[in-house]
């Protein structure tokens, strides 16, 4: 291929790309346009929750409601419960982004990218609720890039410390702070902190849910 | 929004209280990650080292000293096995091969890391570079790496052949020079013999991103001096990499005393690249029925009762499938069980399809109903039966996947599908797509390239019976411009290739009626007819025997054959071909076919070895082995041996290549059952080349096998 070419390859495959890539296939994927958000894709613009968002959200509906912040991602979101299972509570968004949660404590994710897929967190959530010092093992499952299920199996010190004045939404009173610092073998160390009220409820959070997600932040805006 | 709960010093106490935990923890970096010689290997600057990639690396590097422009492919096989294939040219090269001046030359080498390195031991590795063919830069060697400090590594080694040549300290035996047939065959009767020479180097890393090489070259580089411009005047051989982020890697050099290089290699690795399971958007929960209605089978009392269930159900669930982009394709239900025929349009991991489908039932259907079955289709063809218990679905949704795949079975669909809903047959579609086409290798012009346009259409007449065709138009290109004619000792099945190029635009890719069915428990079976591929028109049935808990299948294809006519359009042409060169005529069989076992090993490795006659009527086998990842990529590489003598196949002695197969799923980052495969082929003849028919069935059928489900399985609650 001769190198005077290329300028009129690269006008060609634009052209064709533009004019040539449609279907009346509902499942079609335009592999030009994958291939231009994969080089030119980058990162989404952040999406901050305004307090507009939050009033509107509450009122159009009496579900439980949380808002998550997202820093790995810029991204922030509220989210409604929809269906609630064996203890399990699955929130989600319009965009169908749901967080799974077990009394307050994130188990699952699914719609982030790099989602938890699933999580024992029995003995720490335990303590945490109860606003007890112990120890206890915490395993998040994720998905590699290669579809294979990572297990990380952590260590965590649970330890209550100050009391908070909670105000967020709807959600008002006193609680606790606990914190939990987690190690492994075979992931990063964290510290989650925990907003636990005296019913056991955890009201605010934030958690690790992994390399790919990073930190994320939990308040309860209605219970 | 709100105060985060923040307490540095608390946090700092705690982390120390489990300073224990530290211990046992130990280190669990990334492996380090080479760098690369002019080669394309781990190395230094023309010298080997011991050292290996990350475990599934795959590299591209194109690097120019002088005048030599090499192009290297790497896969690290194996945590240590390392094989390259390069593509060389040499320029000012005054031999009678060359073409204007440029000597351009196909290469493999493969190398084994026979010792991993230690606190003491240092990492030692045999390689045999340019094994195969006519050996230009042929040369074996053993080396050894240490690293010394965490900057510092060194490396020595005794090499034979080229990498024998330099101030040789020793002589094994004697190293013959001729070339073995029509080249492209293994030269193990040169390999490890004749002058043996020392190399030696060293890098030092200043810090991730920069690394000094320096390097004592074995190689006295005699071909280039003998037929190029080129001056040994140091074996000293000096470089410098720098290295991004994504470890692309940039290289420098100071060569030979007296010449300068440069060399950028990209890599990735199918286990990590890619979106760690993907950005589509959730799937529905499960919901758990009230214990009260479990036992509630009064909808399902009368017959009608049951058919009126049935049928708004089925519409609920044709509903809320479509949103998970999955296709009801029939649906039964009874009292107490149900059964699903589903289409998957997208997902690449069977699991995925399979675990939204039961979410979705599970909101569907009336609480009474506990055993799901759900039957995947191919083209119509029942694949295997997935039953699972709606109790397990409730109790387990949050659990390890592993806990669900437990309690699931995969049995034979044979049989057992529900009937299917014809209303939505027949079913057409349509698309419009840009395509490239390409022909590498050729020595007046390696890389041709046609871009253009592909409008291809779909019928279904039935879910079994598929009408399908694809057509294209050149926008821009040049591959019409292939000049080389060279004469071949058998009936031109593919050699002729330059005509269907030159005078097929517009060309229709193919045009066939495909026939699928279930002919009995275990067996699977296609036919189809018509304008098969690019050269060949005719009919080819298969048969397929496949049992869904088996890694082993076995096949048998047999295809009655017409050559195409040039032009790409309905004609077509006798199957007697006469050679241009020889002017000698020679049929093409109308019958061929092959006898093919497949075999997944169950570590990511796959075995496939198609027996039979080809094309030109030759008799022999295809040896096929892939190392297959469960996201889709796959690396590949098959040899065929017939018996066509090597002399009679030409240039390459026997028909090899290697492929390459890419999801799109991993550019999109969300589902696609698309994949592309690129098959490289040193040069393509006319022994050993098979018919390429579309939708042969082993693939369509293994997916849905209880290995491929249950490897994908951790996408079953994605």
């Amino acid at each position: 291929m001769k190198f005077r070419m290329i300028p009129k390859l690269a006008g060609a495959l634009g052209l064709v790309a533009a004019v040539a890539a449609c279907s009346n296939d509902p499942y079609y994927n335009n592999p030009f346009a994958a291939g231009y958000d994969v080089i030119f894709g980058g990162a989404g613009e952040p999406t901050p929750v305004t307090q507009e968002q939050i009033v509107q959200t509450l009122t159009s509906t009496d579900l439980p409601t949380v808002f998550l912040n997202i820093p790995e991602r810029q991204s922030q979101t509220l989210l409604v419960r929809i269906e609630q299972n064996n203890g399990y509570d699955t929130y989600a968004n319009s965009g169908r982004q749901a967080v799974i949660m077990r009394n307050g404590v994130i188990v699952g994710t699914r719609g982030f990218g790099g989602d938890l897929m699933s999580t024992d967190a029995g003995g720490v959530r335990d303590l945490v609720r109860g606003s007890r010092t112990g120890q206890a093992t915490y395993i998040q499952r994720f998905l590699t890039a290669e579809d294979v299920t990572r297990t990380v199996t952590y260590r965590c010190g649970v330890e209550p410390d100050k009391p908070v004045d909670v105000s967020m939404g709807l959600v008002q009173g006193t609680a606790r702070e606990v914190i939990a610092a987690c190690e492994s073998a075979d992931g990063t160390p964290f510290v989650n902190y925990f907003v636990v009220d005296g019913n056991g409820d955890i009201l605010a959070s934030r958690q690790w849910l992994g390399e790919e997600l990073g930190y994320v932040s939990m308040h309860r805006l209605r219970r | 929004m709100g105060t985060e709960p923040v307490n540095p010093r608390r946090q700092a106490r705690i982390l120390a209280s489990f300073a224990m935990l530290a211990a046992f923890s130990g280190a669990a970096s990334a492996q380090e990650f080479p760098s690369f010689n002019s080669y394309g290997s781990p190395g230094l600057i023309d010298m080997p080292s011991a050292e290996v990639a990350p475990d599934a690396t795959i590299a591209l590097t194109y690097g120019r000293i002088h005048d030599s422009n090499r192009l290297s492919l790497i896969f690290q096989m194996t945590p240590r096995l390392i094989g390259t294939f390069r593509y060389s040219g040499i320029q000012n090269f005054d031999n009678r091969d060359s073409v204007d001046g440029v000597f351009y030359d196909r290469s493999f080498d493969l190398r084994y890391q026979i010792l991993t390195e230690g606190e003491i031991r240092p990492a030692v590795a045999i390689g045999l570079q340019d094994f195969i063919g006519t050996g230009i830069y042929s040369g074996e060697y053993l080396v050894a790496t240490k690293t010394v400090t965490p900057q510092l590594k060194l490396t020595a080694g005794l090499g034979w052949g080229r990498l024998g040549s330099y101030n040789s300290v020793a002589t094994l035996g004697s190293r013959p020079v001729e070339t073995l047939g029509e080249g492209g065959l293994p030269t193990p009767d040169r390999w490890f013999r004749g002058d043996m020479a020392v190399f030696a180097g060293m890098s030092y890393a200043l810090n991730d991103r920069l690394n000094f090489t320096l390097e004592y070259s074995s190689d006295d580089y005699e071909r280039e001096a003998e037929f190029g411009g080129f001056d040994h005047s140091s074996p000293f051989n000096f470089g410098v990499d720098y290295r991004f982020k994504n470890n692309t890697q940039l290289s420098l050099y100071y060569a030979y005393g007296n010449t300068i290089g440069a060399q950028v290699t990209v890599s990735l690795n199918p286990k990590s690249t890619g979106v760690p399971g993907g950005n589509e958007s959730a799937g529905v929960p499960v919901k758990p029925r009230e214990p009260a209605d479990i036992q509630d089978l009064g909808w399902a009392s009368t017959p009608a009762g049951l058919a009126a269930v049935e049928d708004n159900t089925a519409q609920r669930l044709v509903t809320s499938l479509e949103k998970e982009k999955l296709e009801v394709e029939g649906f039964d239900l009874q009292g107490r069980s149900a059964t699903l025929k589903l289409r998957n349009p997208i997902y690449g991991a069977p699991a995925q399809a399979i675990g939204r489908a039961a979410r979705v039932m599970t909101r569907v259907l009336p609480a009474s109903v506990e055993q799901f079955t759900i039957i995947p289709s191919e083209n119509g063809m029942p694949m295997s039966a997935v039953t699972m218990r709606r109790s397990d679905l409730e109790a387990l949704e949050n659990d390890a996947a592993v806990e669900m795949l437990a309690r699931t079975t995969i049995t034979d669909a044979f049989g057992r599908a529900p009937a299917v809903d014809m209303s939505q047959y027949p079913k057409f579609t349509w698309s419009l797509t840009p395509y490239y086409a390409y022909s590498a290798f050729d020595p007046q012009d390696p890389l041709r390239i046609d871009v253009g346009a592909r409008l291809s259409g779909e019928l279904e007449v039935t879910p079994n019976m598929v009408l399908s065709g694809s057509i294209k138009k050149k926008v821009l290109g040049n591959l019409d411009t292939i000049t080389r004619i060279d004469e071949s000792k058998l009936p031109r099945v593919r050699t002729n290739y330059s005509y269907y190029a030159r005078e097929g635009d517009p060309q229709i890719d193919r045009l066939t009626l495909d026939l699928y069915a279930r002919p009995g428990p275990d067996l699977y079976g296609r036919l189809s007819m018509g304008y098969l591929e690019q050269m060949y028109a005719g009919v080819s049935g298969e048969l397929l025997w496949k049992p869904v808990d088996s890694r082993f299948a076995l096949g048998a294809e047999l295809n009655y054959v017409r050559r195409r006519d040039y032009d790409g359009m309905l004609g077509l042409l006798s199957n007697t071909t006469v050679d241009p060169v020889s002017g000698v005529e020679r049929d093409i069989p109308d019958v061929n076919g092959h006898v093919s076992a497949y075999y997944a090993f169950g570590n990511g490795f796959h075995g496939q070895v198609d027996m039979g006659r080809y094309l030109a009527g030759d008799y022999g086998a295809t040896v096929t082995v892939e190392r297959q990842f469960t996201n889709g990529w796959r690396v590949g590489a098959f040899a065929t041996f017939t018996d066509v003598s090597g002399d009679d196949f030409g240039e390459g002695s026997f028909d090899k290549g290697i492929t390459l197969t890419i999801p799109l799923s991993i550019g999109l980052g969300t589902p696609s059952r698309k994949t592309q495969t690129e098959t490289i082929r040193t040069i393509q003849r006319d022994g050993g080349a098979r018919l390429n028919v579309s939708n042969r069935l082993y693939e369509q059928v293994r997916t849905w096998h209880e290995p491929d489900v249950a490897n994908t399985w951790g996408r079953f609650w994605r």
